[in-house]
Formats: C-alpha cells, structure tokens, sequence
C-alpha cells in the first residue's frame, strides 16, 4: 500500500442513495469530520426501513431507531443532504472523482417552507402513494411521510395539474410562507469526491409477474410490504387491518372500519429460488414473513394465520429463537409451498401440500400475503455503466472477491453497501454500510494529510439550510 | 435558584407505548403538576418533527429543564441531549421517564398502565427539578488500537487500520496467524481457495510497518478507558502497551459431539466432524480411518444446533458448507454416493442457492430429518453397503430409511470460546445467554459494546462465515477511525465525587467499584474518584455509610424526589 | 418397514425420460397446483421422492403415474425446472417395462435397437407371409380391369389366385383373431402383474371383496370416458383424445368383430353407415394424431417438450397405419388393384408390428393400466374406509 500523501486527493465522499446502509456510511464518515454529500433519488431519506412497523427478531419499531439517524444526517454539520436528486455521471479517478447531479426541482423553496400542510389540502389532485406501497392515496404537492428528512414538501411533476398543463396553482395560492416556487427548474451539479458509495437497495419483486398468485386480480391478495404499510400506525388506516376494497374512482384502497379479516395464508417465496423468475434467495423473506404473523396476531388475537414456506431460513443472531417463539404463538407454520390462489363466494381459495402430514390442504381465507422477493432497483444497470462497474449474473452489482470481499468493486474508489450488492437484513446493511465506510476513511487518511477541516461557505454547493 | 419552567412530554412510539397507555391522559394529568409550563404527546419524539416541536417550545415558552417519557434512555437519551443542545440548553437538564420497556411492553391492562406511567412522569418531573447542568468532557485518543485474535476477522481489522498509517498490536494467543480459516481448503460459494486468500494476509501484516504482531500471548487484564487503555503483556515479554480503541475477535470454536449418543461420534470408526473434514480437503484426500476411499459419504446437518439439549441457535454457515462439500466431494470422487441429512436448507447467501442448485446435479441424495425431536442413528451396519448404516424417519417421503455410510460427516455447531466469559469479565463487556459477546443494539449499533472504545467482531459476537466477519471487521474499524481523525472523544458526564471532608476513609467504595476508578489517597486518608474511569455505576455512592460520595445527576436529593413524585397522590 | 437409500435406481430411470431428479427441491407446489391430486394420492412430488431415495418397490406398487394426465402446469409452474410432469410419464414408462414379466418391454424402451428390431423383423414377417403364401395374382399386371367391380371400385378379397374371397377374408380375419388373442392374453397377464404389484404384495391394505363388484362400474366408465382427464384445466386434450379413442374402438371392434361385414367387394355409398363410421374413426385418429405430432415438433405446450424414441415410434406406426389404411381406401374406390394389393399388405405388416409391441409392451398399454389404475385407486379407497369403520367399531 502507498504511503505517500496526496495533494490532489478529495477528501470528500459522495453516498449514493438514502437507505439504512446510506445513512450508516455517511454518520460513520461524517464523524470523522470528512464531509460527506449524501444524494437521495425521492423526497426523503429513509429508504425501505422508513416502511417497516416492527424489525426482526427483536421487533424494535422501525421508526424508532431509524428516525433518530435520519434526525442526525439531516442536522449534521458534516453531511450535505441533496435529496430529489440523482446521478447522472462519473468521471475521474480514485481520489479525483468529478460527478454531475441532476437536482430535480421540488418546485418548493425548503429554506421558507414550514411544513404547515395547508397546500397538500387544497391540492385537488390525488395520486397513488408509493411510499405506502400503492395502499393509499397523496395529493401532488406531499411529504412522503410525516417523519421525513428534510420535513418539508415537494411536488410530483408528474401528476401536478400545473406543471402538467399550466393550469391550477392552487398550493402557492394559499401558502402562508410564500415557499411555493412552481416555475422554478432542475438544475446540476457538479461535485469533486475522492470516493463512492454506492448504497441504492432495492425494489420488491412485482408479484403481478406470476399469475397462479392471482396479484393484482383479486383486491384481498396483498405483498408484504403492503401489509407492512397497513400495520403501521402511519399507514393507511392507522394501524387496522382491513379488508381491501373499491373506491369510487376505481383505485384499490384500504379504509378505516372496512372489516375485519379472520383468517390469513402467507406464501412464502414469491419470485425467489425461482428458475422462472429469480433464482436466489431473498435472505430476508422467511424472518419476514415470520414477523408478520406475529404482528397480525397482535392485532387479531384470534386471527387463524398460516404460512406456507419451502424452507425456514432463520439463520442470524436470535433468529431461530425468534421461529421457535412465533410457533408457540399459535401460527401454523406449513412446509409446502401454496400453488394456486383462486376466490371462491368471496374468499380466497388456496391448494397446498403439506409435505410432514401427507395431505393436501385446501383452505379458505380473507386475505392472502405474498412474501415477495427483493430485486435489483431499476437504475442498477445505469449506475453500474457510470460508474464503470460489473452487474452479477444475479443483477446485483457485483463485489471484488464474491468469497471474501463484499464492499470493494473492480473500480478503485468505488464501494458498494447495502442491498444493493445483494438481498440482506437491516443489521448486515448497517455492518456494511460502516464496512465501506471503513474503506473511505482508511483511503482519505492514507492520501489526504489534514482531517477534519470545516466545510467552508463557497463550498456549500447546495444550499439546504440546518433542519432547526 | 431560577425559576423551573418544565415541558413535558409523552411519546406515543407509533402504536407501541400508546397502543396500552393512554398517552393524551398522562400528558393532561401532567399540566396540573407544580412547574410544568406545557405538556403535549406526539407519535415520534425522536423524529425531527418531534424535536423540532420541543426545541421550538423551549425558546417560545423558555422551558428549562425537560422531562420526555418515551423508549429506554438507552435508546433516545443521546438523541435528546443533542436536541437540547441544539435549543440552547444543557443537556443535562433533561430527564427520561421510561414508559415503554417498563410499561407499554410489560403490561397489558390499559388502565393500569396508564396508571403507572402517570406515576413514573411525575417521579421525572420532580428529578429533573433539581438536576444540574453539566459540562461535557473529552479525552484525547491515543492512536494505536489493540487487535484481539488474529483470525480472519482481527486481521482485517489490523490491516483496515494500519493502511490507514496508524499504529496496530495484533495479540494471537496461539502460535499462528489465521484462525479458523487458514484450515479451510476453500470458501463457499465460489470455491476462492482460503488458503491463498489467508496467507496472503498474514503476508501483509507481518510485512506491515505499522502493525506489531505478539503470538503466544494471552491479555490477563485491561485497564484504563476509551483513548487511552493500557495493558502489560506477560509470557516472557513484559511489554507495556498503550492504545486508545480495542477490537475483540477471539472468533469462535466448534462444538465436540461426544455427548451427541445418535452419533456415536468417538466410537464408531469414520464418523468426523466438519472441521476434521475441511482438514481432509486441505490436503486433498478423502480417506478413512483404515487408509481405503469411501464409496458412501453422509453429511448430517444441525449437530449441536437447533436443539434444546445442547444449544438453540442456528449456526448460520453448515448449510452452505455442506453444499460446499457436495461439490468438493464430487470433484475428487465423481463415483461416490452423498447423502446429505439436513432439517431445513439454509443456503440464503449470495451465490449460495445457486450452489444448492448446482449441488443437486452431483451424485447426491437430499435427506430430511427433525432435528428436534428425532436426530438420525448412526450404527454399525450388519448389511454389505458400507460399514455403518444411518437410520431415521424421513420427513419428505415420510418412510423410516437407511441411508448406508463409510463415512459420516457432522456439521457440527459454533460456539463461543471456552474462555469466553472470563474474557469478557477482563474487557468488561457483556456475555448473551450462549456465551457470545453482546453488541451494544442489533441494529443501531452491530459491532459496538456498551463499553466505548471495545468493538466485537466476527465468530465472537455470533457465528458466522467468512465473509461476513470481514465485514463486521470493517465496520469496527469505521468507528475506530473516525475517532482517532477526531483526536478526542467524548465520556461520561456523570461520575461520581467525594466530598472529602466527609470521608472517613473506611474504602468501603473502593472495594465495591467494578471499574477499579477509586483510589486511597494515604495522606489525606480519604478516598478519591478518577473521574475518567468512573462510569457513573452509583454503586459507591449507596455504599458510602456516610454520604460522602455524590453521584452527579443522581444525588440522594434527586432520587428522593424522583420517589416522592413516584408517591404522590396529586 | 424400512427403506435402503438406492442411488443406483436414478441412473436406471434416466433410461426411460429425461431428467435430472435431484433438482426437485421439494417445495410442494406440483402437487398442489394439480387438480386430481388428494389426500393419499399426492403426486407428483411423492413420485419424486420415491425415485430420489430408489425406493423401487413402493414405485412399482404406485398407481399415482397413471393418474397424471399431463396437462404439464406441473412443470410450467415448478420453480426449480425439474419437470415433474415429464417425470411421471417416464414413471408410466417405467411401469409398463415394470408390469411386463416377459421383460420384453424393458428391452423396448431401453434399447432403440430392440424396439426398431423387432418392428422391422415382424414387418418383414407379414411381408413375407404374404409373398409366400398370399402373392397376388399374375393378372393383376395384365388384366387389372377383372379385379374391379361394379361401382368402378376394386373387389379386395379376389386378388389372390387359388382361394377364394372368402377364404381370403377369413384368412385374414383368423389371422386378426391369432393377434388380438395373443395380445389379450399378454395384456391381461400384465394386468394380473400389475394387481400384485400394487394390491396384493401390500399387505397393509385389506380390501372388502364386496368392493370389487361395486367399484367394478368404475373401470367400464374410466376405460369408455376417461373422467380424469376431464377435471384437467384444458380440457381439448381430454375431448380430442376421446375423438381418438373412440375411432381406435370403433376400428377395433369393426376389424376383430366384423371383419366379414365389412371388408366385402362391393363399394357403399359414401353416406353408407359402414364408410361414415370409417371415416369418423379415421378422422378421429389422424386430428389428434396431428395435433401430438405438431405439438412435439413445435415443442409449444410443456407436455410436448421431452420425446422419448417411443413416444415418436407411436406416432409415426399409428400414423403411417391409418394412412396405409386411407390408402387402400382412395386406391380401392378409384380402382387400381396392384396399389390397392401393396397398400393393403404395407397395411398389414405396418399394423400388426405395431400392435403386437404397442399394446401389451408400450405406449398403447395405457388403455388398460389408467382404467385399471382408477378401479384399484377406489379399492384402495374402500379398504380406507374399511379399515376406518372397524377403528370406530373397536373404540365404540
């Protein structure tokens, strides 16, 4: 290893995406006094862990022990947050990286907006809320959800009735603050980083892609990340589980005091370990789905849960302890994975085998949860080209030693950390995440001599102001 | 005194504390109390809305001392003080009341709940009346760290740390770099030989400049505090070292099935363990006991794992390392049969479902069995197949089958080291219930102990693979790290001091304190607190017989009044 | 009872299909997403299992093979690719060569070598029978108008000199009885087989001798309409097999039975019953025979991907059968006689091959095994319900 120190090495570090793994690398980076700029696609940093109500096996809120680092990045001296942004490319070498940012505009000026909510009420356009997994419904001007980092809001260009059609204009109308700034434009940025984190996670497996699960056909045939949003307080219905019906316009919605469901069936392996569709595991499903079971027992005492799994992957600290809790609480764990969801005088028909008790088990729920697999999210093969690394053959960016090495690229420079490099759990997503950000901190203390200088004005190139 | 001006509030934790008490009761019940200026709930104190909310009722209604009842302190406390440093205040005037692990998760009845949480609020209210404001100190970091274990995961961490220029004692208690891994022949999934990758490592570090490597040499004893520990190393070398971060990676050992009787591990011939198999494999031969080549190799999963007479966890890594031997097995002999017995197949890493794919196109039959309840029963065999013959009931078919053996490989479990807990006692880091160390949060904090400056990495802290131990390893040394960039950290605030004309030097404190931060002054015949080792346990402090020793923000005063207002009926 | 894990038995099925049985991983969804599986009859997976462990005693006394219909959703939905439905008809090869105590099935579908021998050895025997003992006449060269007959067709029976044409027919018909005798009694000989195999050597079952006559109704109605195949999803397959298997009966019966009735000299009209009921059975046959042929070449519907040698050997026998036989048809109305003569013999030697092979020893021997299989699954059934009545009866 080179000893000799580096005048034109930056010491400063670009993580790309805004998730658990992001957020840990760019506080343990941060802390070192090295600045860090922090690039997040939405509105919000947070990720997939902002969605979750209970984590496995300790089943800690999510929210709780997320929202306080978020808390920390967005006030943290070190960190510069440039969110609704995304990367457009990287040129350069390890240690003299140039990027350019495309800062999509919030059409909002987040330095006077006070996140009073009035512009969101008037809106008079309402589009599916992705952050609560399609099961509700936001207006175009939102905040992804109440806890957000930066709080404040933005418009979706996409469905705003002005930006679509010069018409409306109702949110800057009514704006106490004066913040709403609807011609405002996108602008880039360029940024010079020494090093590159590449923490962009995933997406969850479209289950509409296989058809004998009946996604997408029948309203009462939910993923997992549904029920997740459903089950949370700040979810569509404030934490009741109920049944999925039709509104008006013909949008699949959950509602407040729209019944109850009794009985449940949850599928395990949906799109993973699957020639057909994605041949790995998932890593995470199976502790899941287990954790859903749980949670929907507390909320429905009596609810008849089953699950239906091709094996039992409770591998990590505390996790098998946490199977053998979940089957004492009543949940029939069955090995045989369900074949067939069909709907029958309004329930949900399922067929399975259960392999130990050799019979086939035909049964009849209220609603059916489909533990959907991760996927590669959809810029993967984009930022592996900018970035001048390889994809896997699984789609996962692929790792320096597949064996031994699993934050290093082939590209000196570059890490990656987090789902991104493959399906994981929060707390291996959290280790790797401090893992590259181990690797960062050991090249800028090798090539740059002073650490822990402030970050001057004129390099402010973004100017999001302290949250408080 | 100033005037107390309290701001109270009441975390809902989303559905976890408000789900049982009824948070808008006890924020109501809380305006009436003596002080108290404002008292609200919301769903997420910690959130930034949360904290914006309070900081923002500070300076309008200039609060100054604040009570929040939420999570544990353990969680949110840091969190808090933060947030009322940001508001201008200390961040000692502010006092937790702990309304979910001691209520909202340990009881059920929703009026009794709410009940006690009353209770604890104004208990907090009354504390936080008398704190007082405390300064923050900071210690320099010294830049050398200590490495413990020189296996996979110690290495990494040594050389994470000494690329970076800074300066690494690596302490090996065995005459050997490596670890576990160096006896691996290769690694799962992709068959990198361990070997190369080991002793290319164990390259650099002794060619290292800035790492010192002591093998044959055990640690007896740890003292001092984060930047600044210190220890003497004995065996022949007595040598003082100095360092400011610790990282333990003592690893992991396998469990002996000897006790295991469906095994007969010991007295039938050829039955071996997964460790004495890789031994095989390293040297690139598998051969009996009698010197022959098995025609009939079995594999049995689970041995020591998943079952309640010997330990209950699952040890992550023999699934994919029986997969592994699938494929070695068939490679260097393509004419034998394998069966491999498992419970349930846990190939969740990446590549490893590919490897259990590509297993099965080998010359192998996938076995099931209930490792619970009804383990396999390896014996002698009376028939011509092989020399032992496997029984059980096979959960897939459901039949009762024999599975012929010449060779029967137990996946055995991981444990913790045999001297895990007197290590633990000499670190002062804490030990779970299978002898493992305990980070300090599965997911806030994964490789960090409730001791700063002391990190847990790799086969240690749970059992794991190679991989994965390199990049616990790593995260360590972030921290690590960044604190030494830091120059200083900072320490705990509330330490305890003795009031010296008090003191009648009965040392009863020093006997009772567990991290040795109390000290006899002989001239004065009093006893003294080094306020840099004091971790603020209050153990002196009760022991005092005559009250000499105050614990900084939490003085008899306070606690007295924290129990009044636990007490009172209004 | 206790079963020995026999690796061996894998390698020894590979000879009957394709397939890599080891990549079934268990996970239940082929059993499950079947619509004739039940309880006590869980394929295909269970089949799997049993040929991953070599347990080849409890295979041979499986009737679950020939209670697959192939609709394949098995194998599209299977997420390891292991092909279950291909598995079990490999199984139903399997225990054909398996029910078989001649071992001569055996040797069919594991030695192409064999299976074409023997073909070509029995086709050249009906070949030379007729140049021995049935040559046709030298005037079939010279004067081809004494063969034909009033209608302008050619009188069939009338081309061999020395006999007459009844003589003729009957020698043929006698003939036809000789190989449906020869065939009845090795298929029902391997009928008996397969009841030991899959009744009588389990002695865990009792089954109620009143259960055989009440249930016999089943193997008639399973033989005549194939109900099974019906509760298939697709159920084209079920109505076009049945067109087939109608027009075979038909031909059947017509050539076993009515052979004088209908091979006569004089040409009906084509409204005639006897030539409506021909052509609706050859029609019957050649559709579905088309629809397998296309369907294995195109290889587009998953039942059609994997084609073991027998699987092309019937098509292409059958096929080549009815088309001789459509040939000595078009020949015998047109009026040539020497076509009419060779078709007529290529007929033959085409025919009985594939007969004698087809049914006792191959594909054909289907239509014994799935009816007999249903009658034995409601035996089986019985005595479960036998056995249940007597439990309650103890404990009552």
């Amino acid at each position: 290893m080179e000893d000799q120190l580096n005048d034109n090495y930056y010491p400063e570090t670009l993580v790309v995406g805004g998730g658990i793994a992001g957020i840990q690398a760019s506080l343990e980076i941060a802390n070192s006094k090295n600045k860090v700029y922090l690039l997040e696609k939405t509105g919000t940093i947070g990720g997939h862990m902002a969605k979750f109500d209970k984590t496995f096996p300790t089943l800690d809120c999510a929210a709780c022990i997320l929202t306080p680092k978020m808390v920390e990045v967005g006030q943290h001296d070190f960190i510069k947050l440039i969110t609704n942004s995304e990367l457009l490319s990287i040129s350069g070498t390890p240690g003299n990286f140039s990027v350019k940012i495309l800062k999509h505009t919030r059409r909002v000026n987040i330095k006077v907006c006070i996140g009073c909510g009035i512009c969101a009420e008037k809106c008079p356009t309402k589009v599916v809320d992705e952050f609560d997994e399609g099961t509700s419904l936001r207006k175009a001007i939102y905040i992804p959800f109440p806890q957000a980092v930066p709080n404040k809001y933005l418009i979706d260009p996409e469905h705003c009735t002005y930006v679509q059609s010069g018409k409306c204009g109702v949110c800057a109308k009514v704006c106490p603050a004066d913040a709403v700034e609807l011609d405002s434009i996108d602008e880039t940025i360029e940024l010079k980083v020494g090093n590159i984190i590449l923490a962009t996670g995933f997406k969850p497996f479209d289950a509409r892609k296989i058809d004998q699960f009946a996604y997408g056909k029948y309203p009462n045939v939910l993923t997992s990340l549904e029920l997740e949003r459903l089950i949370n307080a700040s979810g569509p219905t404030g934490g009741e589980i109920t049944f999925r019906s039709q509104d008006k316009k013909g949008n699949w919605i959950f509602q407040k005091g729209n019944g109850e469901p009794k009985s449940f069936a949850i599928i395990h392996c949906v799109g993973s370990r699957d020639e057909q569709h994605r041949k790995y595991c998932s890593r995470v499903c199976c502790m899941y789905s287990l954790k859903l079971a749980h949670l929907i027992k507390e909320k429905i005492p009596k609810a008849e849960v089953c699950e239906y799994f091709i094996d039992m992957r409770a591998y990590g600290k505390g996790y098998e302890e946490f199977y053998e809790r979940i089957q004492s609480e009543g949940v029939n764990l069955i090995r045989g994975r369900t074949a067939k969801v069909e709907s029958k005088n309004g329930y949900l028909r399922l067929r399975s085998e259960d392999i130990i008790h050799q019979k086939i088990i035909e049964s009849e729920v209220d609603m059916v949860i489909l533990s959907v697999g991760l996927e590669p999210a959809d810029d993967t093969v984009k930022l592996a080209k900018m970035a001048g690394i390889e994809i896997g053959d699984d789609g996962w960016f692929r790792q320096l030693g597949i064996d031994s090495d699993a934050e290093h690229t082939s590209k000196k420079g570059i890490l990656i950390a987090g789902a991104c490099q493959g399906p994981k759990d929060i707390p291996d997503s959290v280790a790797q995440g401090s893992a590259a950000a181990a690797i960062v901190l050991q090249n800028v203390m090798k090539n740059v001599r002073p650490a822990g200088h402030e970050m001057s004005v004129s390099e402010h190139i973004v100017d999001v102001p302290d949250i408080v | 005194m100033e005037d107390k001006r309290i701001g109270v509030y009441i975390c809902w934790c989303g559905t976890n504390i408000a789900k049982t008490v009824d948070v808008e009761k006890v924020a109501e019940e809380m305006t009436g109390q003596e002080h108290v200026v404002i008292s609200k709930s919301y769903q997420y104190m910690c959130s930034d809305p949360g904290q914006e909310m309070i900081v923002n009722d500070i300076k309008e209604h200039q609060l100054n001392r604040i009570v929040i009842a939420a999570c544990s302190p353990r969680i949110h406390e840091l969190t808090f003080r933060k947030m009322m440093e940001k508001a201008g205040l200390n961040p000692y005037l502010l006092e937790m009341a702990n309304i979910r692990e001691q209520v909202s998760w340990v009881h059920s009845d929703r009026e009794f709940a709410t009940q006690k949480a009353i209770e604890l609020v104004k208990g907090a209210i009354q504390k936080v009346q008398f704190h007082e404001a405390l300064d923050k100190r900071y210690v320099n970091v010294n830049e050398a760290t200590l490495v413990v274990g020189g296996g996979i995961a110690g290495m990494t961490a040594a050389l994470n740390i000494a690329d970076a220029g800074k300066q690494v004692f690596l302490i090996e208690q065995s005459d050997l770099l490596g670890g576990q891994a160096a006896f691996i022949d290769s690694l799962f999934p992709n068959m990198e030989h361990a070997s190369d990758m080991i002793r290319e490592r164990i390259k650099q570090i002794e060619e290292h400049s800035k790492i010192e490597v002591f093998l044959n040499t055990k640690i007896e004893k740890i003292s001092g505090f984060i930047g600044n520990f210190e220890t003497t190393l004995n065996h022949g070398i007595d040598r003082k070292l100095e360092f400011g971060n610790i990282v333990l990676a003592t690893g992991m050992k396998s469990f002996i099935p000897d006790d295991i009787e469906e095994y007969s591990y010991g007295k039938l011939p050829d039955v071996i363990t997964s460790v004495e198999f890789e031994k095989m494999l390293l040297k690139g031969q598998i051969k009996k006991q009698n010197g022959s080549e098995p025609n009939h190799i079995a594999i049995i999963h689970c041995v020591g794992s998943r079952n309640k007479d010997y330990h209950e966890y699952c040890s992550r890594t023999c699934c994919s390392t029986a997969l592994k031997y699938i494929h070695q097995i068939s490679t260097l002999m393509p004419e034998a049969s394998i069966y491999d017995i498992y419970a349930d197949m846990r190939s969740f890493g990446k590549g490893c479902e590919e490897l259990y794919t590509s297993a099965a196109k080998n010359n192998v039959v996938f076995l099931m069995f209930d490792q619970k309840n009804d383990l396999p029963v390896v014996r002698e065999n009376k028939g011509k197949e092989a020399q032992l013959i496997i029984e059980f009931n096979e959960k897939l078919s459901g039949e009762d089958v024999r599975v012929p053996a010449d060779m029967v490989i137990l996946m055995v479990a991981m444990e913790a080291q045999e001297d895990a807990k007197s290590t633990s006692q000499i670190f002062g880091i804490s030990v779970d219930k299978n002898k493992f160390y305990m980070e300090k949060h599965p997911k806030l904090d994964p490789v960090a102990t409730t001791t700063d400056g002391i990190y847990v990495v790799g086969g240690c802290q749970s059992p794991k693979g190679v991989i994965d131990s390199i990049s616990q390893a790593r995260a360590a040394t972030a921290r690590i790290l960044a604190s030494i960039a830091q120059k200083t950290v900072e320490i705990e605030v509330t330490t305890a001091t003795v009031t010296e004309e008090i003191c009648c030097g009965c040392q009863t404190c020093i006997s009772v304190c567990p991290y040795s931060a109390i000290s006899f002054l002989e001239d004065k015949s009093v006893s003294h607190v080094n306020e840099v080792l004091c971790k603020g346990c209050g153990t002196c402090a009760s022991a005092c017989p005559t009250g000499a020793i105050h614990s900084k923000h939490f003085s008899d005063f306070q606690i007295l009044s924290q129990i009044h207002g636990v007490l009172s009926k209004n | 009872m206790s079963y020995t894990i026999n690796t061996a038995f894998k390698k020894e099925l590979t000879k009957y299909g394709a397939g890599n049985w080891n990549e079934c991983f268990h996970c239940g969804n082929c059993t499950a997403i079947c619509p004739l599986t039940e309880d006590g009859f869980l394929f295909p997976r269970k089949s799997i299992r049993s040929i991953q462990l070599g347990l080849d005693e409890k295979i041979t006394a499986n009737i679950d093979p020939w209670l697959c219909y192939y609709c394949g959703e098995c194998s599209e939905t299977c997420p390891r690719d292991a092909n279950p439905g291909e598995l079990m008809m490999t199984l139903r090869r399997y225990l054909t060569a398996a029910y078989d105590w001649t071992g001569l099935a055996r040797k069919f579908y594991t030695s192409k070598i064999w299976e074409f021998g023997v073909m070509v050895i029995f086709f050249l025997i009906i070949i030379t029978l007729f140049a021995l003992f049935l040559p046709p006449s030298s005037q079939i060269f010279s004067n081809p108008a004494a063969f034909i007959n009033a209608e302008g067709g050619v009188m069939i029976n009338q081309m061999v000199d020395g006999i007459s044409g009844e003589q003729f027919m009957k020698i043929i018909h006698y003939g036809d009885w000789v190989m449906a005798a020869i065939v009845a009694i090795l298929l029902v000989s391997n009928i008996f087989s397969m009841f030991y195999k899959v009744i009588l050597r389990d002695k865990s079952i009792q089954i109620p001798v009143t259960a055989y006559f009440t249930e016999f109704w089943q193997l008639i109605y399973n033989f005549l309409v194939q109900p099974k195949f019906s509760k298939c999803e697709n159920k084209n397959y079920w109505s076009g097999h049945l067109f087939l298997m109608t027009g075979y009966t038909i031909m059947f019966i017509v050539i076993v039975t009515m052979l004088p009735l209908f091979q006569i000299e004089e040409i009906k009209p084509w409204y005639h019953w006897q030539r409506l009921l021909g052509y609706y059975a050859t029609f019957g046959i050649m559709y579905f025979l088309i629809v397998a042929a296309i369907g294995r070449i195109k290889k587009s519907n998953i039942k059609f991907k994997f084609s073991h040698p027998s699987d092309w050997l019937f098509i292409v026998m059958l096929g080549l059968t009815t088309i001789s036989g459509i040939l000595v048809h078009i020949f015998r109305i047109t009026g040539l006689p020497l076509l009419t003569y060779v078709t007529y013999v290529l007929h033959l030697a085409i025919l009985v091959p594939m007969i004698i092979i087809e049914v006792p020893f191959s594909k054909w021997s289907h239509l014994a095994y799935r009816p007999f299989a249903a009658y034995f699954e409601r035996l089986k059934k019985a005595a479960i319900r036998y056995q249940l009545k007597n439990e309650k009866l103890i404990t009552t």
